[in-house]
């Protein structure tokens, strides 16, 4: 064989073996100079909106409340947008500007609204037979304290200024003991959401949480990860559960309309199905009385504030 | 000129082995060289590549779990930071742009408005990652869901560009790379083929020298390999080459001088009758160098014209030759081919035979003078004896003729006495002949004498047309008695051997220093065998009685007297030519 031959062959040989181990993707044209694409504003007069206050993360409340929304736009025949703000104030304030048609808020958050610019009820869940909930105190599962008087002088979190359950509740508690709820702990601070403070509980960056009984118990249920790792110590009495709200200038048509949908959405199966996924029994008819008691501990408190200012 | 320059290249180099060696060097490792660019292209793009894409998709995927909750909460302005701060952080991204669940961009990096053609260009959400080619290097863009594509999308666009630098540069650097141990390469291969070559080279020399005839030529070897064995090799065929051919050369040497030796020309042509080579005995013979004659045709040295001969074997036997001066020699010649093969070429050996031929002539010669003198003598006693009875009987045969017989004895006396007359002349023709006298010379010119003769001869040329051609002659010494009887003779000769309608023409010619008569006939000719014979004494075929057979014998008595000669040249039905030559 001549050596030309052989090189020859030897080099298309290795050319072939080359050229299989290219990858042959087509590539897409697309052209980037032309800019004229703008984002625009993200109002959507097309939308209803509505508001959940950060009970749970947003994200969470993202996958907790998708298939409510979806029921609710089948059944109102518009987009239903969900409209997230990191804290309860923020969503109080689209609220009072009439940036959304509802929302989903916490019970002191409420209170709040309705002090401040006639925050309307729309509806309130039932869970377990009852419009009403728990602020939970919780600390690591394999912790020593076993009351929240053990945790005076060590870190705490609160989920939100606005918060029934996870901050007005637990200061209520450490008034009622004659304690100052600005210095009872080292050192507190804000989670915006209560799975987040079950989270900081479960990783113990804190020593202790109040949080809302709903979402531990849901979480319990459906995602114990962090509840496991977690115990309860303390169980307040029950509050006014949080409610379904709407501006005071919203379309009576429209809340009408909402609110039936929202009443009756237990009766309808897929909306039962909805409702049975997140452990909300059916939605009924708010009555504002149901939050005096909260009202009653913002004022106690408020009092106990002022008092060792 | 380019042979010439390759020849200069090869010896600067070291000759074409080496060259070989130093191309075949460098084209390996070119092509190696091209090969690990291609190999090492191909998968340094690979490993890149996947390693820009999963860079690609720890990045999206990392954003997008880091950017959900500001996205949810809408915050754009942390969304926008995230954003930006991810494109600042990470090397080769190229864009990054958010969208809702619904396709709406939210945050983008794109300076100046976002290029709505990449929204059409994300239809296909199957994949999470494919090429763009922006028409400024190809981006790979990565989706990744937020929130399971609930809350939206993170796009990521991850740069190829520097990929492809650094392919580039790597590749610059291989080839870099192979050019210089391409360099290298030549240097050793050249010093390496230098090295390994030298004995080839020496081995060369070797080969060479012998070509120039300088045979035993030893080469000197110290390697132990195979080119050592070689080597060893060439030396002993260098020393046997040298023997042989010295021995070959001895053995010509003594063949040469055996051929020379040879006194004959050995003449050796080839097929086409070329000389090849001859003896010193040829060059001797016909007066030619060997150089004259090499490559010339063998015709050359043949008397008879060369055209003629030239399509003719060569015939063993006698010949006539030519030398250089233009002289003329009898020769024998033989003719052998020099192999059994017709192409081989041919021996011929050529004798010189003039001494032979003149040592034959005179002995003929001398036999002839003998046998005249001894039938001359012969003749003599027997005519004077017989002369004496013969003048009785004719004296009484007259006396008795003067009487009166009756007529039948009257006749008988008759008869005897004209056979005793004719016996009588017989007697004096042998005396004739016998005593042959001495010639009386005188000035002759043969042209009257033969003027004379045919005045005599004119009553029996009834029958016979006689052409005379006579050229003015010179006056020569002769004996004209002697000379009309020779010229008598021969005419008499000639009239006698034409039968009808014959001719005879006379001439005369001046040749160098001699005449020459020739008679020539259309008679009956002569019998190749009998032409030797013809100058015999009492030679004749003639019927009994005729004729005494001793006419020629007695003209070439006469012409021999005057030193002259006579040839006879003939063809029996054709004629007969005598040339008589008579010095001047």
């Amino acid at each position: 064989m001549h050596p030309e031959k052989s090189v020859i062959l030897l080099a298309i040989l290795l050319f072939v073996i080359a050229g299989g181990c290219l990858d042959t993707e087509k590539a897409t044209k697309v052209n980037l100079s032309n800019r004229s694409h703008d984002v625009g504003d993200n109002s959507d007069s097309q939308s209803l909106r509505i508001a959940v206050s950060a009970i749970i993360s947003p994200d969470e409340t993202m996958v907790y409340y998708q298939d409510m929304f979806d029921y609710l736009s089948l059944k109102m025949n518009v987009p239903v947008k969900l409209v997230q703000r990191k804290t309860y104030q923020e969503v109080n304030d689209l609220v009072r500007k009439n940036r959304v048609d509802a929302a989903f808020v916490c019970s002191l958050a409420y209170i709040e609204g309705k002090d401040q610019f006639g925050m309307e009820l729309l509806a309130v869940p039932e869970v377990r037979g009852e419009p009403r909930y728990y602020s939970y105190i919780i600390v690591p599962e394999d912790s020593s304290i076993n009351s929240l008087k053990e945790l005076k002088g060590k870190t705490f979190a609160y989920t939100d200024p606005l918060s029934n359950s996870g901050k007005l509740s637990p200061e209520y508690m450490i008034a009622q003991m004659g304690e100052n709820p600005e210095t009872f702990f080292k050192l507190t601070f804000f989670t915006y959401s209560h799975d987040k403070s079950i989270q900081a509980v479960a990783e113990k960056m804190v020593d202790g949480a109040a949080v809302d009984s709903l979402v531990w118990d849901f979480k319990n249920a459906t995602d114990p990860r962090f509840t496991s790792r977690t115990k309860i110590i303390s169980k307040s009495p029950p509050y006014g559960i949080p409610p379904i709200v709407i501006s005071k200038d919203i379309d009576p048509a429209l809340k009408e309309k909402l609110r039936k949908i929202l009443l009756q959405m237990h009766e309808d199966k897929k909306g039962k199905e909805i409702l049975d996924r997140i452990m909300i029994d059916r939605f009924s008819e708010a009555n504002d009385s149901l939050y005096d008691s909260v009202r009653e501990m913002k004022k106690v408190v408020s009092d106990a504030r002022k008092k060792n200012k | 000129m380019p042979g010439k320059k390759i020849n200069k290249l090869n010896n600067f180099i070291g000759g074409g082995l080496v060259r070989n060696f130093v191309v075949w060097i460098v084209v390996i490792i070119m092509l190696l060289g091209v090969l690990t660019t291609i190999f090492v292209q191909v998968s340094l793009t690979k490993t890149l590549s996947e390693e820009l894409r999963e860079r690609g998709q720890v990045i999206s995927r990392n954003l997008a779990t880091s950017i959900v909750e500001s996205i949810l909460i809408e915050d754009t302005v942390y969304v926008h930071r995230l954003v930006e701060n991810a494109k600042k952080t990470e090397k080769d991204v190229k864009y990054i742009y958010i969208t809702d669940a619904r396709g709406k961009v939210l945050a983008h990096t794109f300076e100046g408005g976002f290029p709505g053609e990449l929204l059409t260009s994300q239809i296909d959400r199957g994949n999470s990652s494919h090429l763009l080619d922006t028409g400024d290097g190809i981006v790979i863009d990565f989706t990744a869901p937020i929130l399971d594509g609930r809350a939206g999308f993170v796009h990521i666009g991850m740069d190829e560009t520097s990929i492809h630098d650094k392919i580039n540069q790597t590749s610059r650097a291989i080839i870099t790379l192979t050019l210089l141990v391409g360099a290298l390469g030549v240097l050793m291969a050249y010093i390496a083929g230098n090295y390994l070559t030298r004995p080839i080279r020496s081995l060369v020399k070797g080969t060479e020298e012998i070509g120039r005839g300088n045979l035993g030529y030893q080469i000197k070897t110290d390697s132990t390999d195979e080119i050592n064995i070689l080597s060893k090799a060439f030396n002993e065929m260098s020393y046997n080459l040298n023997n042989s051919i010295n021995e070959l050369r001895e053995s010509e040497e003594r063949y040469k001088k055996l051929v020379d030796s040879i006194s004959d020309a050995v003449i050796l042509i080839d097929s086409q009758k070329k000389i090849l080579s001859w003896n010193s005995g040829a060059q001797k013979i016909f007066g030619y160098s060997l150089e004259e004659v090499a490559d010339g045709n063998v015709n050359l040295l043949n008397h008879s014209s060369a055209s003629e001969a030239d399509n003719l074997e060569i015939q063993d036997g006698e010949n006539v030759f030519k030398r250089k001066d233009g002289s003329t020699f009898p020769g024998l010649i033989s003719n052998k081919p020099l192999q059994d093969s017709m192409n081989a070429g041919n021996v011929l050996v050529i004798k010189d035979i003039t001494d032979q031929k003149e040592k034959a002539n005179l002995e003929k010669l001398l036999m002839q003078s003998e046998k005249l003198f001894t039938l001359g003598k012969l003749a003599a006693g027997v005519a004077h004896e017989i002369n004496n009875p013969l003048t009785t009987i004719s004296l009484h045969t007259q006396i008795m003729l003067k009487k009166k017989w009756d007529d039948r004895t009257d006749g008988r006396l008759k008869i005897i006495n004209k056979e005793t007359n004719r016996a009588a002349r017989i007697v004096k023709r042998l005396l004739e002949f016998a005593h042959q006298p001495e010639p009386k010379i005188s000035s002759v010119d043969i042209n009257r004498e033969i003027d004379n003769v045919l005045n005599v001869l004119e009553p029996q040329l009834t029958h016979t047309k006689i052409t005379v051609n006579l050229t003015p002659l010179p006056l020569i010494m002769a004996d004209s008695e002697q000379i009309q009887q020779v010229l008598m003779n021969m005419l008499t000769n000639s009239i006698q051997s034409i039968t009808m309608d014959g001719e005879i023409i006379i001439k005369t010619a001046t040749k160098n220093d001699h005449i020459e008569i020739s008679i020539i006939d259309n008679g009956c000719g002569i019998p190749q065998d009998n032409i030797g014979k013809i100058f015999d004494p009492f030679f004749t075929t003639k019927m009994p009685g005729e004729g005494t057979g001793l006419g020629l014998s007695i003209c070439y008595g006469i012409i021999k007297k005057h030193n002259g000669s006579i040839d006879v040249k003939s063809e029996v039905g054709t004629g007969t030519t005598f040339t008589i030559r008579l010095p001047i």
